[in-house]
């Protein structure tokens, strides 16, 4: 029978109550663990991450465990040795399909990724073992990698003077010289002179003097280049013509090497010996970053200055090329102002660049000057701010440590809830010395930053440990409230009842200093009931602390005066919360009433985080600075400041007035307009300004010239985007384009807008066939984006010349102008008396061209852009236009243009010549009959074949004792464009596709691994270089696999020898010893002696002992196993007595 | 005038009305329905390799460009918007205190792809068109497509196509492949990043400044947003070559 179970009422509670209690606990453990899960993808495609199970996506793996105890995102190295990269990467990224090869161990633990000293023949640096073989090829240099040197100054050390000299090859009864060293000379299988130049006369290789010069990558020097091509000497204008200098190289021949004005020949136009220490390198001549002085007296190359000019941003310094420094001191930040923020700038190449170190002051610029005067130089860089660590130290080691993190502040013998401690000696803190034996307390050195305009941020965990021991009247709400504190204070009247006017009390105890007394002191009220004779000091002190912690107190980033206690009242039953209604406030209360003798109050002090001021009258100021606003900035500067655009290169920090209503008002803008170009108000009947006339000051009537690009512009008075049209809209909406070249709708208080249109002539004379011709050679594609592109940059193209832009503005709160603002201008109606410019071509100046074979046409195709339409011709020589013999294919319409405002024409050029530079001289003639009267000049480099020297292994066998068999295909090149630098690819198969690059190539050595299995085999090479000469190869080999060890295949006695003869060339070693037999390693062994064969081997006779013989071969195959096993033979000569 | 003769002119205008109308209908039927042709392209019969590089270059340029501003895809599933542009994360970590997990650890061979997927159809319609032109000049034409491979190489990215033309008129001739190179160094600032990505992943940050000094010709900026994500722009000087990534690694956000 079952038996009830019978509870009374207790307990059936008790019961309930613990069922109760279990759920909620239950529940309570459930919601206090959050479950996230490592994805291997998440739905927003972030690899690896750890996710809530929402987030997962879960066609992919994803476990309740940390990613990196899973074997899909176990974080590993992803090798790719074509690309020469070793990458951390979590195993699921490394896609073999890619290239990629994943190794588990750590980046640094792999042979091939690990630093070493990486020599090329330009320099060194430490890299990676992979990445010295892809430095190799992207500076087509020959490389050497030494893994044992790992500091850069043992690196540099390494690059040996190269011996350098003329390389002289003979092929087809050509004689060409090339400077290489010695080995490369040796492999190319030319005669080598050491030292010497290829224009030294002695070596009669037609090689001269030239006054070109060149850079050269990798150096930082500009150079001289002889006829021939090749890099000579430094460029010095003064050896331009010494034929010593032109036949040696530096160190040979007594040529050294002069380095001008020892400062790096900054800007130097006679000399090209740059140094880049000294701020200083080699540039192709611009006049706009150089300067007129500059312009090279050869040769279009010159010492380009890499120091950063005065500015605001240099602090007002010249600064160094490589020297870095802080926008403020770190100093600065001890006492900072919510909105600072610290940046680190350096200069490199001429330019001045800044980093923000962070949005919050969690890092901050640090910066050391070394040196004096013109040498002192600057080095930064951006530390971590651990003001974390600060909170609640109680060891002056830890707070004042090396790191220099904390700060301390004396606790003037207030009474406090924060940890303290005891100087034990002198300390600086905030430019005021604390002697040993002052009792402190310690606070960030660097208060950090909040987002105080959002919900208060939560204590990092860092913080509570420390803040354990404190006795802390409530929880900390925000991370402010640390410096937040309690103050008890006894009280003491004599008389009893309701205090009558007068009636003084008296404070009892240790906390009185709270509101500013010591023990007997009186407490008065007087006639209206406030309290006399107390101050704020404590709570004045507890401020700063507050402000001190973060962004936090009662400051005003533009009040600068603290404005915010008033202590009061403290007899009364009303609070007396004074408040400036920015953060911290003071509260004082009396607790008890009264009619009692004794009283105690407390005095609060509750640090808040900081507030800013209302309104946004300052918001602009954020705007325009040296540094682009950032949110925390804006925000720090109003209540109602709002920040706008920030991921732009054009945020901004603005005021929005939900109240105005009132569209921007538009003027023109002077700063627009480029030289020769004005304005002129347009005004109604009325006086009432419409807009302004564009005028040309350069021609009677005003009116623009044709085909020259002009701009103008507008300026507004709060920022507004906007827009443009050539007819009248009734709104903003209606108007087409977007004023100031822009497609995105950003805001802005200024705009400038560029136009190039042809004169009414050319107008006239275009346009008098129907409209349909312009579209005659085109697809319906190219002239739907013909058209699109001609709508944006240019309007409709009017007859007589004149036209009109109307332009609206809209402001943030979508307020637009009802009226437009006008642009009006015309065109040159006369005959185009300027000729046109050829503003460039697509071949660069110098491009290398493929070799002509015999037979081949030696003709290119070119484009020429011009401004205007025109027809072009072109020469071999420079002539006039009306000699040049050959014209181009030019496009007449005005509508056929690319979107650089630029016509263009195209056409043939012929007479290329191989192995030297090919001249091309064009001249133009306008469509008003203005020619060009300088031809512009494009050079094509023609080049010789490229060759193939060697390729191995060919021909041969392989051998090796594993399998597969690591073969080293290896091929080398020379001539061609940049002296056989190229690339190569083989196939087993040759045909089309199936051709894999090298693993190390671009250089005139090509070398890759193949893996073969035993066999017979053949591989097609071809390579090419930058000219597009290529070259064809075929290699043949065979692979053999030798896993067997060697066997002793005779055994016997000459004289007082014992001889063993193997089947195969071996090494034997041998031992005696009969209680280990053949288990002995073979290092361990004796070495028989071998004959020069190497299979037959000897060692003395001794009958007395036993013989255990291992023998091994070049691929170390040797017995293993026991017992016998382990022995190629064991030989008892005994047996043979 | 009479009756006979107005009727006649009459007619007379009917007609023309009536051939006006079918000249216009056949004109309108022209512009529409043919098949589009670039006659822009200058077409030589003796060289298909210029028609497809003026047909193909100008798409391989733009698709370099486009990836190389959106941190090497054209579609980027994982991204942080600057200046209104898609910019790939290729390191990122969605919590704050930890160093990034690389997301692309094959960052060349991934934009090679990318190229290779975007312009394969322009690839189609060029050697298609190719095609046309030599069949209109009364050509045999035989067309082996093939595959479309890129190559960013050292100062060059050079495309492939393994089409095999065989044209027979009098005589046979065959165009084993065809290629077209790029003069851009899209390598060196792909180099770059990955040693940025290698720095953000290990150490949380990387320094602009080592770079510059390594290769004069490149600027390196970091940006940095407000929600810690770090926007790299690797540039080279000479150029308006261009190549950004996003990164998000190491972060502390404010109070924390």
């Amino acid at each position: 029978m079952k038996k009830a179970i019978n509870l009374n009422f207790k307990q059936s509670i008790i019961l309930i109550l613990g069922i109760f209690v279990i759920i909620s606990s239950l529940n309570f453990i459930k919601a206090d663990q959050a479950e996230f899960y490592c994805a291997e993808k998440t739905i927003n495609n972030e690899w690896c991450q750890m996710v809530p199970i929402e987030e997962v996506d879960t066609s992919y793996s994803y476990s309740r465990t940390s990613c990196e105890f899973t074997e899909y995102c176990s974080i590993g190295t992803c090798i790719s040795v074509e690309s020469g990269s070793c990458q951390t990467s979590p195993k699921t990224l490394c896609n073999p399909e890619q290239g990629g090869y994943f190794n588990s161990s750590e980046i640094n633990q792999i042979e091939d990724c690990k630093k070493g000293c990486c020599i090329l023949s330009n320099g060194a640096r430490i890299v990676r073992k992979i990445q010295c073989t892809a430095l190799s090829r992207h500076l087509n240099l020959v490389y050497n990698f030494i893994p044992s040197i790992n500091t850069e100054a043992e690196c540099s050390a390494q690059v040996a003077s190269s011996n350098l000299g003329a390389c002289i090859i003979e092929t087809n009864s050509r004689r060409t010289c090339y400077h290489k060293t010695g080995g490369e000379c040796q492999s190319s299988q030319g005669e080598f002179h050491e030292g010497f130049l290829c224009s030294n006369p002695q070596l009669g290789t037609g090689c001269l003097m030239s006054n070109r010069t060149t850079c050269v990558s990798g150096k930082n020097e500009v150079y001289f280049m002889d006829s021939c091509g090749n890099i000579a000497n430094v460029y010095d204008f003064s050896r331009r013509a010494s034929t010593l200098y032109w036949s040696y190289f530096p160190g040979y021949g007594n040529v050294e090497l002069s380095t001008g004005d020892n400062l790096g020949n900054i800007r130097n136009p006679r000399h090209g010996y740059c140094d880049y220490t000294k701020g200083s390198t080699c540039a192709r001549y611009d006049v706009l970053k150089d300067g007129l002085q500059a312009k090279p007296a050869l040769g279009n190359y010159v010492c380009r200055n890499l120091n950063c000019r005065k500015s605001p941003l240099t602090g007002n310094l010249e600064r160094k090329h490589g020297e870095s420094w802080c926008s403020k001191p770190l100093e600065y930040f001890e006492n900072a102002k919510p909105g600072d923020v610290s940046y680190l700038l350096y200069c490199y190449n001429g330019e001045v660049k800044y980093e923000l170190c962070d949005h919050y002051r969690n890092s901050l610029c640090y910066e050391e000057r070394t040196g004096t005067g013109a040498n002192a130089i600057s080095s930064a860089g951006c530390i971590l701010n651990k003001w974390q660590e600060c909170f609640g130290q109680d060891e002056e080691r830890f707070c004042l440590g090396s790191d220099k993190k904390c700060s301390v502040v004396p606790t003037n013998e207030y009474p406090t809830n924060a940890n303290t401690f005891i100087l034990t000696e002198d300390a600086t803190s905030k430019g005021i010395t604390l002697s040993a034996g002052t009792e402190v307390q310690c606070i960030p050195k660097y208060p950090p930053g909040l987002k105080f305009w959002e919900a208060e941020p939560i204590i990092p965990s860092a913080v509570l440990d420390n803040l354990k021991n404190l006795e802390l009247n409530s929880e900390l709400s925000s991370i402010c409230d640390i410096s937040s504190d309690v103050c008890k204070v006894q009280y003491y009247r004599k008389s009893s009842g309701w205090l009558p006017w007068g009636t003084s009390v008296r404070c009892e105890g240790n906390n009185c200093l709270c509101i500013g007394l010591k023990d007997e002191d009186r407490i008065y009220n007087n006639d209206r009931g406030k309290q006399e004779n107390l101050n704020n000091d404590w709570v004045i002190y507890q401020n700063d602390i507050c402000t001190l912690t973060a962004d936090c107190g009662g400051y005003s980033n533009t009040n600068p005066n603290p404005n915010f206690l008033d202590i009061s009242g403290i007899f009364h039953f009303l609070e007396f919360a004074a408040s400036s209604g920015r953060g911290g406030w003071g509260k004082v209360m009396a607790r008890e009433g009264w009619w009692a003798r004794r009283a105690h109050g407390t005095v609060d002090f509750t640090c808040k985080p900081w507030q800013p001021i209302l309104g946004g009258e300052d918001c602009s100021k954020c705007n325009g600075q040296l540094f682009p606003c950032t949110e925390y900035q804006c925000r720090s500067l109003g209540k109602a400041c709002q920040f706008i655009q920030g991921d732009s290169d054009n945020p901004l920090c603005i005021y929005i007035d939900d109240e105005d209503v009132i569209p921007p008002i538009i003027n023109e803008r002077e700063e627009s307009l480029i030289e020769d170009y004005v304005y002129k108000e347009i005004h109604s009947p009325t006086s009432r300004k419409l807009g302004v006339e564009i005028e040309y000051t350069q021609s009677e009537d005003g009116c623009l010239p044709a085909f020259e690009p002009f701009s103008f512009g507008i300026e507004l008075d709060k920022l507004g985007y906007c827009k443009f049209d050539y007819e009248r809209t009734e709104d903003f909406d209606e108007m087409e384009f977007t004023f100031g070249n822009e497609d995105r709708n950003t805001f802005a208080l200024n705009y400038t807008q560029t136009f190039s249109l042809p004169g009414v002539k050319h107008v006239q004379e275009e346009y008098e066939s129907e409209e349909t011709d312009a579209y005659e050679y085109g697809s319906l594609e190219e002239i739907e984006e013909f058209e699109s592109i001609m709508e944006l940059i240019r309007p409709s193209l009017h007859l007589n010349g004149e036209y009109e832009v109307y332009v609206r503005c809209k402001s943030l709160n979508n307020a637009y102008n009802i009226e437009e603002f006008m642009f009006k201008f015309c065109m040159e109606d006369q005959d185009d008396i300027t000729p046109p410019i050829i503003r460039g071509f697509d071949w660069q100046n110098e491009s290398p061209l493929a070799f002509f074979g015999e037979g081949e046409t030696r003709k290119i195709n070119v484009k020429v852009y011009i401004n205007k339409p025109s027809q072009c011709k072109w020469s071999l020589e420079d002539k006039t236009y009306e000699s040049m013999e050959n014209s181009l294919n030019c496009q007449g319409e005005d509508e056929i243009f690319n979107n650089h405002l630029a016509y263009f024409c195209d056409g043939e050029l012929t007479g290329l010549e191989n192995n030297q530079e090919n001249d091309f001289y064009f001249r133009c003639n306008s469509s008003f009959g203005v020619m060009n009267s300088e031809s512009k000049r494009l050079t094509l480099i023609g080049t010789t074949p490229l060759d193939i020297t060697s390729i191995s292994p060919n021909v041969t066998t392989v051998k090796s004792g594993t399998s597969p068999v690591t073969v080293p295909l290896e091929v080398r090149t020379y001539a061609g464009y940049q002296n056989g630098v190229a690339t190569c690819q083989y196939s087993s198969s040759g045909n089309p596709g199936t051709y894999s690059t090298f693993s190390n190539t671009n250089s005139q050595q090509h070398s890759t691994n193949l893996y073969l299995e035993e066999g017979s085999y053949g591989y097609h090479i071809r390579c090419y270089d930058n000219a597009g000469n290529s070259k064809t190869g075929v290699v043949s080999f065979n692979v053999e696999t030798d896993t067997s060890p060697p066997i002793v295949i005779r055994v016997y006695r000459e004289a007082n020898n014992l001889k063993i003869i193997t089947n195969e060339e071996a090494t034997c070693v041998y031992s005696n010893v009969i209680n280990t037999g053949c288990m002995y390693n073979f290092e361990d062994g004796q070495t028989m002696t071998r004959t020069s064969s190497n299979k037959i081997h000897s060692t003395s006779w001794d009958y007395r002992k036993i013989f255990y013989i291992k023998c091994k071969d070049e691929f170390e195959n040797q017995p293993y196993g026991a017992g016998s096993g382990g022995c190629s033979i064991i030989i008892k000569p005994f047996e043979f007595e | 005038m009479d009756y006979h003769h107005i009727k006649n002119k009459r007619g007379q205008v009917t007609i023309f009305i009536i051939i006006a109308v079918v000249l216009i209908g056949v004109a309108l039927l022209f512009y529409f329905l043919l098949p589009k042709f670039q006659t822009r392209i200058v077409f030589d019969e003796d060289n298909p390799q210029d028609f497809i590089q003026m047909c193909l270059e100008e798409k391989i340029e733009d698709t370099v460009k486009t990836i190389s501003l959106q941190g090497g895809s054209m579609e980027p599933t994982h991204h942080f918007t600057y200046d209104d542009k898609p910019i790939e994360y290729l390191c990122f970590t969605n919590e704050n205190y930890k160093t990034c997990v690389i997301q692309q650890p094959l960052l060349r061979q991934h934009v090679e792809i990318e190229v290779e997927n975007e312009i394969q159809g322009d690839v189609d319609i060029c050697f298609s068109s190719l095609k046309d032109h030599y069949e209109r000049r009364g050509f045999d034409v035989k067309m082996d497509p093939g595959r479309t491979s890129v190559e960013i190489l050292p100062n060059r990215i050079t495309t492939r196509f393994n089409y095999v033309l065989t044209v027979t008129k009098s005589i046979t001739d065959r165009h084993d492949s065809f290629s077209i190179t790029l003069n851009n160094n899209l390598y060196e600032s792909i180099e770059i990043a990955n040693s940025i990505l290698e720095w953000e992943a290990i150490y949380g940050n990387a320094d602009p400044r080592s770079y510059m000094l390594f290769y004069p010709d490149i600027s390196v900026e970091k940006n940095l947003r407000d929600d810690g994500t770090k926007i790299y722009i690797i540039s080279e000087r000479d150029t308006e070559n261009k190549f950004q990534f996003a990164s998000r690694s190491l972060v502390t956000l404010p109070g924390y």
